[in-house]
Parts: C-alpha cells; structure tokens; sequence
C-alpha cells in the first residue's frame, strides 16, 4: 500500500463508522432537543439547526444516505461503463459503432442538468438517485475501459488465443474482463466521489430523498430556511466540510490505486 | 502426447501460393508471394520492417486471412479444413510473437498461461500429466519453476521469452515460426535463445522458420533463404549461395550494410 | 488521407446533429413515460385539475398537443413546436418557457463567458509551469491543492463566501442580479462574488487537465532533445506545446465551456443570480417541468453548440495539417 492509500483508508474507514453509528442514535447515544439556531455548546456540540435539532446527530444521519448513495450509484455506472465499454471496444464493427456513437452523445450531453430533469420526474427516493447516477455516470468509464478494450484486442496474447482456436467468449470472460477490472476498479473508486458530490448537489436542489436525509438535505435546509442569512454557519459549515472531505478521500484513493496501476505498466516497459 | 487422428510426421508441408495480403486503406502488404517448409528444415525470411514479413508469418498460422491466393497445410486448404483437420492445424503450427511485452497475459500467473493451449484443446488428462510435462519443457529451455510462480510484471524479458517459447513447444508443434524471437533482448541473451529454439528444432525434428532483418543471423541459423523486399521475394535458395552471390541489388544492399 | 480526415470531421457534425435529436427525444419521452397523465406534466397540477372538471378545455389542450394521436405523430408536433420555438408554457411564471429562457441566458452568459476566457487563461499558464519539473515540492503541494478544490460542493463554497463577505464584512450583496438600471458599479459589486468563485473552480480545472498533457508532452523526446539543445522555456513552451497542442487546446475550451455551465448552475443557485441555473431551481422546486425542460434544453444546445464550434476551429487549424507544410 502506498501513502495515498493509506490516508485514503482511514479517512473512508472514519466516515463508515459514522455510518455505522447512525443505527444506534436513540438507543446507544442520544441527542438531546435544544432551541432554534443554538451556537455550538457542551450540551449540543455543533449546535442545532432551525427545528432546534441536534447538527451532530444529522451529520452522523446523513452519513449514512451520503455513502451509501455514492457506493450504490458508482457501483452501478460502473458496470454499465465497464460492459459497454468491453463490448464496444472488443467486437468491433456494428455494435462497436452503436455503442461508440451512444458513448459520443452522452459524453456531450451536460450530465449534471439532465440528472436534474430525471430526478425531478422520478419520485424523490433513495433508489431513484441511485438510479440516475448509475444511468447517467458510465459514459467516461466505458470510454476510458473501451480504450484497454481496443488495446487488448491487438495485444499478442489475444491473438495467439484467437489463432489458437479459442472462443471469443472465452476470451472476453477470462482474459479482457481481468485485464480491464484494473481501470474499472480505479473508476470505480473515484465515480464514488464522484457520486457522493451528485448526490449532494441533487439534495441541494431539493430533489433528495425526504425520508433518507443527507449532507445534501442539510445544506438545502440551511439555504431555503434561512440559517445562511441567520449566520448560523454551525449548520451549513459541518456537513459541506464532511462532504469534501469523503469525496476527497476516494480521490486521493483512486489516485493510489491508479499510481499503482501506471507503476506495474511502467516496471512491464523497463524490462523490455 | 498423440492427437487422433494425427498424421504420420514425414509428409508434413506447410505452403503458401500466391498469397497477396491487402490491409483496409489499400497498401499491399504481400504481392503473390510463394513459399514453402518441410519438417525438419530451417528457413529464414530476411526483410526490414514493414517488409511484410510478419504480415506473411501470420497469415502462415491462419492469424490472418490473406486477400487472395491460398494457405495449404497436409495438402489441405486451410480455410476449406474440417473442424478436425483445423484443430490439428492449430495445434501443430505455432508462432512466437515479436514482442514479449503483452505475449503473455499480465493478470495471469505464468504457469496458467503456459499451460493455457494444453487445457483450451483438452490435450491433458491429467493434472500430474500436465505437471510432468511443464517440467520436462522447462528443464529443456532453462526456465526455473518458480519463475512460472509470478506474473509477466515480475519477470525478465529473456525469461518472459522463454515462457513464450516453451508455450509453443509443449505443443509439439510441426512447424515453429518464429518472429524476430530476440530483436528485444540484449545480445548475451540472444544467442542463448537462438541456441535453445535450435537445440529444440533439431530434437523434434521441427521445421522451423525464422524472421529477421539480421543477415549474420540467417546464416548462423538456416538452410534456406528467403528475402523480402516490400511484399515480395527479390530471391531466395539456399542461405550460403544466395549470400556468396546475390542477384538482386536488394540482396547486395543488405549484405553490404551489414558488413560495414 | 485528407478525404479521410475531412469525412471524419463531417461524421463528427453529424454526431452533434444526432445529440442535439437525442436530447429533444429524451424531452420528448419523459413526460410520456412516466407514470400517470402526461398533461400533469405539461401543465402542471392547477391546470390538470381544472381540465378534468372542464372537458372541453382538456379537449383543446390535448389537441394542441396531439395527445389524442399516435406516439410518432405526437414526435412530429413535438418537433414543429420547437423548430417554431414554442417551448411550452411555463404554469409557475404563467408565461412561455421561451420567453423566459431568453431573457435569462444573457444572466447566464455574462457569468460563464468572461470567467471561462479568464480561467482559460489562467488555468493554462498555471498548468503549463505545474507540468514541468512537476516533481518539486511547491508545484506537487500546488497540484494537490487544486485537486482537492475538486472535491468542494461549489454551493457551500458560495455559502462559505457568502457568510464571510455578505455577513461578516458587510462587502457584497447576498445575492441576486443588479437591477435592470444598475450602472457599472453595481454590476460588479453584484457578480464579484459568484464571478471570481466560478473562476478559482474553473482554473482549478482547467490547470489540472493542461498539468496532465504538459506532463506528458514533456517526457516525449522531442522535447528531452530541445531542453538539451538550451531552448529557453518560453520557445519551448510555445513551439513545441502550445502550437502542437491548439487542437486539443481548443476541445478542451469547449469542454470546459461545458464544464463552465454545469458547475454554473449550482454557483447560481447560492447567489440567487437568475441564470439558467436558477431558473432551473426554481422549476423544480414548483415542478414546473415544461420550464425545466426548456433551461436543460437551452443548457445542452449551448454546450453542444460550443464542442462543435471547437471542433470547427480546430479542423482549420489543425497544426498537424500545418506542420506537415513546414517541414
């Protein structure tokens, strides 16, 4: 493990405990009601928003929406990013061109602006933004795994295996899908930042799940509610800081990952 | 190690007649070039790059299909074979890449890869079989058995070579064509490879073709010569008279860079 | 080669043209694939419950929509509509949607276009001298810095600068447009804050993507050769990066332009500046979908707008095509 890992790790790792603390709030912790826009006290560390609620107690609530929204809609743009990407870059031809000219399209598109006019029709829920995300964030995945894909498809090994008589199936599934999980593994990592941003800017608008409040919720709360116009920055400054801090925390993770990845392929260059 | 149907080894030939090789944007790769190798012999196809020669050793192994004329292995039509005769063929011409960057899988452990064709033609019954033969095949070509252990990331490129060689041999194949097998390896370890690829040929009694720009090379090594000068044969005989006294400037050309 | 080149570049325009058709269909099928009464959509709540205690009025309504048609000749209807610019109407502003866009793209422009050419600018200088010799410490520390602004909501980074400068020190306004008669003054004192935040995160952007191409330019032997040979930077710099690189420079504009506009939308949203970002805000916050789909549309054909007429520029100016003369 490299440096950026490491730091990568533990900050992930703090932040999913958090998570974790979420299912004991009532039982194991509690925190208690105060006044409307409390400054930060003994009694309510970050002191408390508009309703008089707890901030802590949202921040540890809101991890947990914010996580797992960010994991879930990486998770699944991709593996719509990876199988597109693998399938347009291995079968050339017909659905190569297809897929390339869908890819096209969609990385033009602003994908910010039509996740809103999606996340506005569909109901707000927590799978609803699951959804938008996992449908509208693959299309740099799949370019950046279609490229590997491309490069496989010349690479010597595949031809000996092609000459060899093996199946492209066989092919696909044992030899392109291991060589490209490297990249999408690395994607991966870093769409959950990604995600985690979008999630927050999707709540921000208003279009967050109402029931699964996030750090998003938070920041639309103080916004439309007036805590930034009160000076109540205990409420919009602990979540937006939680916010960049996980986001760049998967970052600097992907980075190691991806610094790994270039040191293998460079150590391959320097023995030829 | 015996395939059904395995065709007695003396009149094995592998030829090509009036292969030309047209790629997509209309450069001719190969203009009608002919060419043949019995069991047992060594030729060397002598071009520079982009000569065409490994255009020709592809399409040779059935990699790529040629434009026009006709690929003939056991006096059969490559792509007239049955299932039966295709696989035969597969299995009994090998080529080794040029490059040993990429031959090889680089998520896969070397001693998978290298057991790979054995498993994709189900030529194994056994895996103490597979072992014992992995062993011998090694032991032959010098490659220590923890070095199939590792990944291609962690090995050297003349042991990667080697991997890619012993791949092809556990084969057994008939006819072994080899593609600039040490253009990428420095010279000490050159010669060690060409002295193992021919130890090889002359153990199994392989017809072995051997591509190279390296003059010096196609003498050490072959019987027969043939040089390629874009797409096509300018000559060819045998490796000695062809280099005493060439015909064709080309030939002159390139024994005179090599000399000086 | 260069028929080829050039029917690449037309397939390319064509791919815009076939962008701009998926993004009217994806306007066109949503309201339509979604559970329950399209009307809802296209009018919104108020009107759909009194044209279903009105039948006639659901009668015209319909009608002037073709929803009593067929999905393909809806398509078509759809698609007069908009090459006429009719956009709908907006049922929140009781106006039409293209009156409204119109109205607020200039908003939305004089934010992004200024701050794009600047951070441009900026942005390039920065990662130019951030790609060589991108291992000492100060430029590594620099690079990180950058990235991490990445990882900033942009609306809580407004709401940060709002607290400090609005509140605190009493400097801006908390936001809003100036007004229609505002002179210069307070033109500026209006899109300070909004203005210069889009900036840093626009450069921040901009300098990384030039840092990774310079990084990797520079370790190409021509470049090793020219440094060896005692070319000043500033040669080096433009002969062999800038000039090599217009073409891609100029995609990247574009992106960024792009870039420039989604990340706009939410830095509109926290200074109340009424762009096209706000404008969607407030859309969805009264679900007003036919304005929604008028700002997102207005959004995408800008943004494919600005990547095609980067692609133009840089096909006639495509150093290759120039440097093959030169030599």
């Amino acid at each position: 493990m490299n440096k950026m890992e490491i730091i990568g790790i533990s900050i992930i790792s703090c932040i999913i405990f958090m998570a974790l603390l979420s299912f004991g709030i009532g039982s194991i912790i509690d925190f208690p009601k105060s006044k409307q826009y409390s400054p930060p006290s003994i009694q309510n560390p970050l002191g408390t928003d508009d309703l008089g609620d707890d901030i802590l107690e949202l921040l540890i609530i809101g991890s947990r929406t914010s996580l797992l929204v960010g994991f879930l809609g990486a998770l699944f743009s991709t593996i719509i990013g990876t199988i597109i990407g693998a399938l347009s870059g291995f079968f050339r031809g017909v659905l190569d061109d297809v897929l390339g000219v869908i890819i096209d399209v969609f990385l033009v598109i602003p994908a910010l602006p039509l996740m809103i006019v999606l996340a506005a029709y569909l109901s707000p829920s927590f799978w609803n933004i699951v959804i938008v995300i996992g449908l509208l964030w693959w299309p740099t995945t799949a370019r950046l795994v279609r490229a590997r894909a491309w490069q496989l498809k010349s690479a010597p090994f595949i031809e000996s295996l092609l000459a060899l008589g093996a199946s492209k199936t066989y092919i696909v599934f044992k030899h392109v899908l291991p060589n490209v999980l490297g990249i999408a593994s690395a994607r991966f990592i870093l769409s959950v930042s990604h995600a985690i941003l979008i999630e927050a800017g999707l709540s921000f608008i208003g279009l967050g799940d109402p029931t699964n409040p996030s750090w998003g919720t938070m920041l639309h709360f103080a916004m439309t509610r007036g805590a930034l116009l009160y000076g109540a920055w205990w409420t919009f400054i602990p979540p937006g800081l939680a916010i960049s801090i996980t986001s760049l925390a998967f970052i600097i993770l992907g980075m190691g990952l991806e610094q790994r990845q270039k040191l293998s392929t460079r150590s391959m260059e320097d023995i030829i | 190690m015996k395939l059904k149907n395995e065709p007695s080894r003396e009149d094995v030939e592998l030829t090509a007649i009036n292969v030309s090789k047209i790629y997509g944007n209309k450069t001719l790769a190969l203009d009608r070039v002919n060419f043949s190798i019995k069991k047992g012999e060594r030729v060397c196809i002598v071009g520079e790059s982009g000569s065409g020669k490994t255009t020709l050793a592809k399409i040779l192994c059935g990699m790529i299909p040629p434009t026009s004329g006709e690929i003939r292995f056991l006096n059969k039509r490559i792509d007239e074979m049955s299932e039966m005769e295709r696989r035969i063929f597969r299995i009994k011409v090998q080529y080794i890449p040029q490059l040993p960057d990429l031959a090889l899988d680089p998520t896969w452990y070397l001693y998978d890869s290298l057991v790979e064709p054995l498993r994709i033609h189900k030529l194994i019954a056994s895996k103490q079989e597979e072992r014992d033969l992995v062993r011998e095949i090694c032991e032959m070509i010098g490659i220590r058995m923890e070095v199939l252990m590792r990944k291609p990331g962690n090995v050297s490129g003349g042991e990667l070579q080697r991997v890619v060689i012993a791949r092809a041999i556990l084969l057994m194949p008939y006819i072994l064509i080899a593609d600039e097998p040490t253009s990428m390896l420095d010279p000490s370890l050159q010669a060690k490879i060409i002295k193992i690829l021919l130890d090889i040929q002359s153990k199994y009694n392989m017809g072995m073709i051997f591509i190279t720009h390296d003059l010096e090379l196609a003498k050490y090594v072959s019987n027969r010569i043939f040089i390629m000068f874009k797409g096509k044969f300018v000559e060819s005989g045998l490796t000695n008279e062809v280099l005493i006294n060439p015909h064709h400037s080309y030939t002159k050309s390139l024994i005179l860079n090599n000399t000086s | 080669m260069k028929s080829f080149k050039k029917s690449s570049f037309f397939l390319k325009i064509l791919r815009y043209g076939f962008t701009i058709f998926i993004i009217i269909s994806i306007n066109f099928i949503l309201p339509r694939m979604m559970p329950g009464d399209p009307l809802v959509f296209l009018f919104g709540e108020e009107v759909y419950g009194a044209a279903i205690r009105n039948p006639q009025l659901l009668q015209s309504l319909s009608e002037k929509y073709g929803l009593d048609k067929s999905l393909s000749e809806q398509f078509l209807i759809y698609i007069g509509n908009i090459i006429n610019g009719d956009f709908g109407q907006s049922f929140s502003f009781g106006r039409s949607v293209a009156e409204i866009i119109a109205e607020r793209i200039p908003l939305t422009l004089m934010l992004t276009i200024p701050s794009t050419i600047l951070s441009l600018f900026i942005g390039t200088l920065l990662g130019l001298s951030l790609g060589f010799n991108s291992n000492s410490h100060l430029k590594r520390s620099v690079s990180s810095f950058l990235i991490a602004l990445h990882s900033i909501p942009s609306y809580w980074f407004a709401m940060l600068l709002l607290l400090v400068f609005s509140l605190w020190l009493n400097l801006t306004p908390t936001g809003g447009a100036p007004p229609k008669d505002a002179n210069i003054i307070s033109i500026l004192h209006h899109i300070a804050l909004p203005f210069s935040l889009l900036t840093i995160l626009n450069i921040a952007y901009i300098s990384i993507i030039i840092r990774g191409l310079t990084m990797e330019i520079a370790e190409e032997p021509f470049v090793m050769t020219a440094r060896s040979k005692g070319l000043s930077w500033i040669k080096l710099r433009i002969r062999h990066l800038l000039l090599p690189s217009l073409a891609p420079f100029l995609s990247l504009a574009a992106m960024e332009l792009g870039f420039a506009f989604s990340g706009a939308l939410l830095v509109e949203i926290a200074f109340s500046w009424p762009g096209i970002g706000y404008t969607m805000w407030q859309a969805v916050v009264e679900r007003d979908y036919p304005l929604l789909q008028g700002a997102f549309t207005a959004v995408s054909l800008i943004v494919v707008l600005a990547n095609a007429i980067a692609d133009v520029l840089s096909y006639i100016f495509d150093p290759r095509i120039r440097m093959g003369e030169n030599e």
